[in-house]
């Protein structure tokens, strides 16, 4: 991880980078399954359509979850 | 084209009742030099007093509409977020610092995800630290019922600790205990009668990759609103009491540690636990480099850079906050990327 250090900037926003891809759709799943165990998580195409709906203004926003 | 300095941003965040808007009123009342916007994403029992906005240019009240909706809140904050940068640029708004408000029963890490995930927001706000609030009085009875309360004081940087008046010595003793245990990292200040001078929460740059990191002695505490504040040990008769919140922090310290080996660790440890590691931040005293290493990360989004020189003992220090993590085997793993 650290050989290829560039300096980036000081702010983790700047210096940040993503272990993985879509980290979005871990934390939802992971978020989902702590706090409704319950429930079936969206799979990864759903959760997507979702995203992009509630991003650019389409029929369902994510359902209220806590 | 003139190149605008990056908007800071704090995060309010604390269980219902904890005092976040008594803090941000107090701010209002005795901020004169700042313009502040104030995001806020929830409509509690007490709102931000009308009184003091009357007659005041310097503060922006943005309201997002969905109060209590955690899943939803990325989407909609970066909107908001993104509302306010072109409001900036076209001239139409003057801000110098954004606080944003978080419902009582939001986990905080969508919310601190959003600064890091968007470009634009990632180039043009700065995220500058999550703060949490806490009722002395009932947050040992809500960490037991409710699973967010643990996040947000696991995300924070700083805690504030209010309500300490109705409590006695031992009680606190205990909390500052079962605090000091899921964030060792977080200074705690006790707020007197729910106020802080904003110096104790804002401008603190926490995200920044600098040398500073160590494990919480203590916490600071004041006699009066006006009054310094005093920089108090925990007592060393420390609680027996055990609790069980699935959030605690998690100390890795050694000395010299193999570049190769420590990045190798350091890989496979955000791959495999980033969703349960909060925030997490290390100084690395790497063999045969003069400088200290710091890595901080939230989730699986994680920075690293080269700091200060070493000039007193090198020793190498992890603290991470996270969730149900296999400390024995992973401290065993930790080990063996010590310098041979």
């Amino acid at each position: 991880m650290f050989e290829n250090l560039v300096k980036a900037g000081k702010y983790l926003g700047q210096a940040a980078r993503m272990m993985v891809g879509v980290p979005d759709y871990d934390s939802y799943v992971q978020h989902f399954r702590l706090t409704h165990p319950e429930e079936t998580p969206m799979s990864y195409e759903e959760f997507y359509v979702n995203r992009l709906e509630a991003r650019y203004g389409g029929k369902n926003g994510m359902s209220s979850c806590c | 084209m003139e190149v605008k300095a990056p908007l800071p941003v704090t995060i309010l965040t604390g269980f219902l009742g904890s005092g976040k808007t008594t803090l941000i009123n107090y701010l209002l009342e005795n901020n004169q030099q700042e313009q502040i916007a104030i995001i806020e994403n929830e409509f509690g029992a007490v709102g931000i007093d009308g009184e003091l906005l009357k007659g005041r240019s310097n503060v922006e009240v943005i309201e997002l509409s969905n109060g209590c909706v955690c899943c939803s809140i990325r989407g909609e904050l970066t909107d908001a977020l993104q509302g306010l940068l072109a409001k900036i640029d076209s001239g139409e708004l003057r801000i110098d610092r954004l606080v944003l408000e978080t419902t009582g029963l939001a986990d905080p890490a969508p919310i601190v995800q959003t600064f890091f995930v968007d470009e634009l927001i990632r180039e043009r706000i700065v995220l500058d630290a999550v703060i949490t609030l806490v009722d002395a009085l009932h947050v040992n009875k809500q960490l037991d019922e409710h699973r967010v309360v643990a996040s947000q004081i696991g995300f924070a940087d700083r805690i504030i600790l209010t309500k300490t008046d109705a409590i006695d010595d031992e009680h606190k003793a205990l909390v500052l205990s079962r605090l000091n245990t899921i964030n060792s990292k977080a200074e705690i200040f006790e707020a007197f009668k729910g106020v802080l001078p904003k110096e104790v929460w804002i401008g603190i740059q926490a995200f920044d990759l600098d040398d500073t990191l160590k494990i919480n002695q203590g916490f600071y505490q004041s006699s009066s609103a006006q009054s310094k504040l005093q920089f108090k040990s925990f007592r060393l008769d420390k609680p027996t009491q055990s609790w069980s919140d699935d959030i605690k922090s998690y100390v890795f310290e050694a000395g010299d540690l193999d570049i190769k080996k420590i990045g190798a660790f350091m890989e496979e440890l955000v791959e495999i636990y980033g969703n349960d590691m909060l925030r997490y931040k290390g100084v690395l005293s790497i063999a045969g480099e003069e400088r200290r290493l710091i890595v901080q990360g939230v989730h699986k989004v994680v920075g690293f850079d080269y700091g200060s020189l070493w000039e007193s003992e090198r020793k190498s220090l992890i603290v991470v906050i996270g969730r149900y993590l296999p400390y024995v085997e992973l401290k065993k793993k930790f080990m063996d990327t010590l310098s041979s």
